[in-house]
């Protein structure tokens, strides 16, 4: 089926084509508070050392599990410390650089080598098409969670094997996503009268082809970061991700487990992190999906 | 039909032959296995070496390895644990039925949850309900599911002290692990169960019912509901290798004895003959309900045949 066919009943629930779409005022304030949120956690990462109260590493076992604040007035510590007295909040600040980190390297890897492969393949077709939807196909059908085992098994962890076994495991939700953008242009008039007009493949694919697939793109890859996000905290928890002494929010709940029973804000706060940040994202995401392709849908 | 069946199946088997394929070459990866066995014991001379990897069979190339794992894994025979030296196969049996448990808990709970707020959802169309039906299915998309599962730990087993927090001891220790999976899962699928049945009763077939004077409860479930069923039923068997990944992680939360535990206790103890016996079976599970969900679509649908 060509893409016309599918977007017709979507284009009808358009209004009148001359009437500028203006978005819904909740629209509007999601994507504010979206954009709040992810500016936060980019300015914690920025920022840490000059926001973080203290050192994040700086361990004081006088004042281990000391409860936030509010909950012992006179407390220094505002949301309060680990089972080895270092300050939560200062890991949680530190925190956001690996999560961002791995969100940002792994999906920019896999966005443009996905991009990239789906282009040509789209653009070119032929063998070269053909193997690399057919590996695409292969990828998508072996779920993550093996994958990943699998591979922090062999290579062990750390956050270069993490964001490698992000990029690997998602090139091919982008590859598949701009080949179906660049088969639908492929033939266009002005594709073809830029080939007339003997202007290269490269440029063509560079200057006419690529930007029709750029908001789709952007819509996934924004999603894929809340995501990732998301992947990498699990992966930590579980002891695949990243080094325990680096301060991230999957490794601080692994942490925090055996003091459940009497430190509960030593696995709440690192929690709220994540879950804070991964809605910007996604907050974000689901306002560009509305504004430039209603199609991609969850 | 016939064709369909069959590239499907040739489908999965090339997929199969795939995964086993990476999951045999990247386990040979990891190292010498006659080496690892002498880890922290000492220097073992040539002769040791040799012996024992002719014993496990690594002095054969590659291929004949890849050759004998399928043929031996065909037959049930996964190799044996080098920590435990226990068959995996035996290993494997043993947690199945746990992570089958939770599989299905998780999902049971998750319909619970789905389908009646998806159909309340999708017969009160308003602005509140769209707009809280939003709201849940963003915190269920950006609740990382361990927290989720520490929460729920910390206020319904250490708080209320309702619930066991861990550890498998009778079917209450089955209700906090499943639960947590299943309102992550239901946080997508409330919006599928909604979409899809809006979509069914704008259909005509929905009108005429109507204007037959049919009550409309019976519209909606007989008419709708019924005919929503097949996207939602396809959408949960797609989804068995997300949930995987929730199962392996919960599991972890709760120390459930499932699969997911085996496989990362080997990964820690680099007992790489259990890694590739579980994660070999695991996607052989989720390749086949894949297969069964297409193969099964195809039979109620015969629209989707002339696909590709």
């Amino acid at each position: 089926m060509t893409r016309a066919a599918e977007a017709r009943p979507a284009l009808s629930a358009l209004p009148a084509p001359g009437r500028r779409r203006t978005a819904p005022p909740g629209l509007r304030l999601t994507l504010a508070l979206g954009l709040v949120l992810v500016g936060a956690s980019f300015a914690a990462a920025v920022a840490a050392p000059l926001l973080a109260p203290r050192d994040p590493e700086a361990a004081d076992l006088r004042a281990r599990l000391t409860p936030p604040a509010w909950a012992r007035p006179g407390s220094p510590y505002l949301v309060g410390t680990d089972a080895i007295g270092r300050d939560i909040l200062s890991r949680i600040i530190y925190g956001a650089r690996v999560s961002l980190e791995v969100g940002l390297v792994s999906v920019a890897v896999s966005g443009v080598s996905g991009t990239a492969l789906g282009l040509v393949a789209g653009y070119y077709g032929g063998w070269w098409d053909e193997v690399a939807m057919r590996l695409a196909d292969l990828q998508l059908s072996f779920p993550f969670i093996l994958f990943a085992i699998v591979v922090i098994a062999v290579l062990g962890p750390g956050l270069s094997r993490i964001i490698l076994v992000l990029a690997v495991t998602q090139w091919a939700s982008y590859a598949r996503l701009v080949r179906s953008e660049t088969l639908v242009v492929r033939e266009a008039d002005y594709i073809q009268a830029a080939r007339a007009l003997g202007v290269s493949d490269g440029r063509i694919l560079w200057r006419h082809v690529l930007p029709n697939a750029v908001s789709a793109v952007s819509v996934l890859a924004t999603l894929s970061v809340a995501n990732n996000i998301l992947l990498e905290a699990a992966l930590t928890f579980l002891g695949l991700g990243v080094d325990p002494s680096v301060p991230s929010w999957g490794g601080m709940l692994a942490d925090s487990r055996n003091y459940i029973q009497t430190a509960w804000w030593d696995s709440t706060f690192p929690g709220l992190a994540i879950m804070l940040t991964v809605m910007g994202f996604n907050l974000v995401g689901d306002w560009l999906r509305d504004r430039f392709s209603p199609r991609l849908q969850g | 039909m016939v064709r369909y069946i069959a590239a499907r199946t040739a489908g999965a088997a090339i997929v199969l032959a795939a995964i086993t394929l990476f999951v045999a070459f990247a386990i040979r990866l990891t190292g010498d296995p006659a080496v690892a066995l002498f880890e922290g014991a000492g220097a073992p001379s040539r002769q040791d070496i040799e012996r024992i990897q002719h014993a496990f069979g690594t002095d054969r190339p590659f291929v004949v390895q890849y050759a004998a794992f399928l043929a031996h894994g065909v037959r049930g025979d996964l190799g044996t644990s080098f920590r435990s030296g226990q068959p995996v196969t035996a290993m494997i049996a043993d947690r199945a039925g746990a992570t089958l448990l939770l599989a299905v808990g998780g999902m049971a709970v998750a319909l619970a949850i789905a389908f009646p707020l998806g159909v309340y959802a999708a017969t009160h169309r308003d602005a509140l309900t769209d707009f809280l039906i939003r709201v849940a299915s963003l915190l269920g998309l950006s609740f990382p599911n361990f927290w989720l599962g520490i929460m729920l730990i910390l206020a319904l087993a250490v708080r209320l002290r309702w619930l066991p927090p861990s550890g498998d001891a009778g079917p209450a220790s089955l209700v906090l692990p499943s639960t947590t999976l299943g309102i992550i899962l239901a946080s997508t699928l409330v919006r599928l169960v909604r979409a899809t049945l809006l979509d069914t009763l704008g259909q005509p077939y929905v009108r005429t019912a109507r204007a037959k004077g049919l009550r409309e409860l019976r519209v909606v479930v007989r008419h709708g509901l019924r005919n929503a069923l097949l996207p939602v039923v396809t959408f949960i068997g797609l989804q068995f290798g997300g949930l995987l990944g929730g199962v392996v992680v919960l599991e972890n939360v709760f120390a459930w004895p499932g699969l997911g535990q085996l496989a990362l206790q080997a990964v820690s103890y680099r007992d790489y003959p259990v890694v590739q016996g579980v994660v070999v079976v695991l996607a052989v599970g989720v390749v086949l309900v894949n297969l069964l969900v297409d193969l099964s679509y195809g039979l109620l649908n015969p629209r989707v045949r002339v696909g590709p």
